[in-house]
């Protein structure tokens, strides 16, 4: 056996799962919109429920795939800085609450799409970028603009690190939030400790993404409100 | 004794073996050493050889390695300059199991049997400790060697094991979101509904896809079934795979085909890898134009070219071709294509390489070794 050929699953199944999960999230979103439109017969309603079923049902089973094979097993994670303001923080009443900016950058057409739609509706303002250099253009125009930014990770050309990266050098304060359907556990505990907000690993609800941009906005502001800088580069004592 | 195996002598002395001999002792060894000069690579004793006499490295180093299961030489450690070797053989009389060579200039002194013995009276308690010492150290570092080893392999395979089973229990839930799917777009006429259940479709595609060829990369783990295939019995399986799908799409086929004989393959697997590529090439020129395959013996071995004529590939997406999720242009494809074919060819020991014009169309080169004349 040459090395050549041992090296194969290492990086053929966290990038299976990734794609997985990517996939995954796209039925789970299809799901949801095709849900809130739908004007079939009562009937209809216990497709949708096997619909979502099943799609929790893969879901655990593309989640022990991400365990093996030693990725970042949390659906939900937190930067610490946040987290302590999280949880406590009273919902803004809607009526008092600006329209907040998104930012969402993700090669896959579909899943800009169902970012979109979802994150619209609870009354965000979406902007959508295709690429990490596209979704840098966007950004380096009004880098004051977006409240926060929601981030592929698997995208060709750049990656969602590197993105990451360079946002974070056009604003220091940008509340970056990470979505991707695999990260190596190591790469997230770094990218945190480097000031990214929060990760969601894929698939979530439509639910789960707005609730966990609404802690991360809430946190920030709290932590602004005392004068702090959103999110510092975390060490383990701050 | 010379002056000069006086002063390799001095050098000698502080070897490990010694520690903690008295100087006066190691005097009245010292004639017995026998002192040998090596030039760079020259072997000492090879596996097999007789055995009988335990080497002090005074100067230089020495590569110790053992032929391994493919026949070339694994290197086990190097001896530095102060540490001693051959010793198992000194003390148990059978042949070398091992092959030792010089890596740089390097001066041996040698210890026969009745020198050990002689050493043995003089200070029995010293050259105990420091051959223990030294034979537990080695064994210590061999030891975790083969550990880690053994859980390299071990890891690879659960891998594989791992996500075969894994995959078979993604078929069931997916099947199942099909169907309901289905069922769902059969209730509705609405336009923007039924694109949403399209969306859904194509996702489950994919993920079906993803899921097949997941499993055949995991049973591609498992050993290959290789036989004798007469280049014209491929092209004929390859015709009933997928060249058959051409008429219709507009296709030039071009054979181009200048070798006779026979190739060495997992016919199955080598043939998903052609099937692959003919697909590729065929989603490279949806307007059509000219598919070439081509195949050509070279000195050591056997080319077989597949080229379109389509839209190319960009360099920096062709510079990572056979990474795993790269896609280009493709509107479906999971993505794992190429880097699959790769460890397929790889695992027949060939080798695949793609070439691309942007706008001139891409071509995929494998080469295969010979048959073995049989």
């Amino acid at each position: 056996m040459t090395d050549h050929k041992e090296a194969e699953p290492e990086r053929l199944v966290p990038a299976a799962a990734s794609e997985l999960n990517n996939l995954l999230q796209i039925v789970a979103g299809t799901v949801s919109m095709l849900e809130n439109i739908w004007e079939g017969t009562p009937d209809s309603e216990k497709y949708f429920e096997m619909l979502r079923k099943s799609v929790d049902r893969a879901a655990k089973v593309t989640e022990q795939l991400v365990r093996r094979v030693g990725g970042e097993e949390h659906k939900i994670i937190l930067h610490p800085a946040l987290q302590r303001h999280a949880g406590s923080a009273p919902r803004t009443p809607v009526n008092l609450r600006v329209s907040r900016s998104i930012l969402v950058i993700d090669d896959e057409p579909m899943a800009l799409e169902l970012c979109k739609q979802v994150l619209s509706q609870s009354g965000f303002t979406i902007v959508t970028a295709n690429s990490g250099p596209e979704g840098l253009n966007v950004f380096a125009r009004t880098p004051q603009r977006f409240d926060l930014v929601l981030l592929d990770l698997s995208m060709p050309f750049m990656d969602g690190e590197e993105t990451f990266h360079r946002l974070r050098k056009l604003n220091p304060e940008i509340l970056v939030l990470l979505n991707t359907g695999f990260i190596d556990k190591g790469r997230l505990e770094r990218m945190l400790a480097e000031g990214l907000a929060g990760f969601l690993r894929r698939p979530y609800r439509p639910d789960e993404v707005v609730s966990q941009i609404q802690s991360i906005l809430a946190a920030a502001r709290k932590r602004r409100g005392k004068g702090t800088v959103a999110v510092p580069t975390f060490t383990p004592d701050s | 004794m010379s002056t000069l195996t006086h002063q390799a002598f001095a050098n000698l002395a502080q070897n490990q073996l010694f520690e903690g001999i008295e100087p006066s002792l190691l005097q009245q060894i010292a004639p017995e050493v026998n002192v040998v000069h090596l030039e760079p690579g020259e072997v000492i004793f090879r596996e097999g050889d007789a055995g009988g006499v335990l080497y002090l490295v005074g100067e230089g180093s020495v590569k110790i390695s053992k032929s391994g299961r493919g026949g070339e030489q694994e290197t086990l450690s190097y001896i530095q300059r102060g540490s001693f070797f051959g010793e198992m053989s000194l003390l148990d009389g059978q042949p070398r199991s091992a092959m030792a060579c010089a890596m740089g200039e390097t001066v041996l002194g040698t210890v026969d049997k009745p020198t050990f013995r002689h050493l043995l009276e003089l200070a029995p308690s010293q050259l105990h400790m420091n051959f223990l010492r030294s034979v537990s150290e080695r064994l210590r570092r061999v030891n975790s060697h083969f550990i880690s080893e053994v859980m390299r392999t071990e890891r690879l395979s659960l891998v594989g094991s791992m996500a075969s089973s894994i995959i078979h229990d993604l078929k069931n839930p997916i099947c199942i979101i099909r169907g309901c799917c289905e069922l769902i777009a059969a209730e509705t006429t609405n336009p923007r509904q039924l694109q949403l259940t399209k969306v859904m479709d194509q996702a489950i595609d994919g993920m079906l896809a993803l899921t097949q060829e997941l499993l055949d990369y995991a049973r591609g783990q498992a050993a290959l079934q290789f036989e004798l295939v007469s280049i014209w019995h491929l092209l004929d399986e390859l015709y009933s795979h997928s060249l058959c799908l051409l008429p219709g799409k507009n296709i030039q086929l071009t054979k181009d085909i200048h070798y006779d004989g026979n190739l060495y393959i997992d016919l199955p697997r080598f043939l998903r890898v052609l099937s692959n590529l003919v697909k590729n090439a065929l989603e490279a020129m949806p307007n059509g134009g000219i598919l070439t395959l081509a195949i050509e013996r070279v000195d050591d071995g056997v080319v077989t070219r597949i080229s379109d004529t389509g839209v190319g590939i960009p360099p920096d997406i062709l510079a990572k071709l056979f990474e795993p999720f790269v896609t280009h242009g493709k509107t479906h494809g999971t993505g794992l294509g190429m880097a699959i074919a790769q460890s397929i060819i790889t695992a027949h020991k060939g080798t695949i390489s793609a070439s691309s014009v942007q706008g001139g169309g891409t071509t995929i080169e494998i080469r295969m070794p010979l048959p073995d004349a049989r």
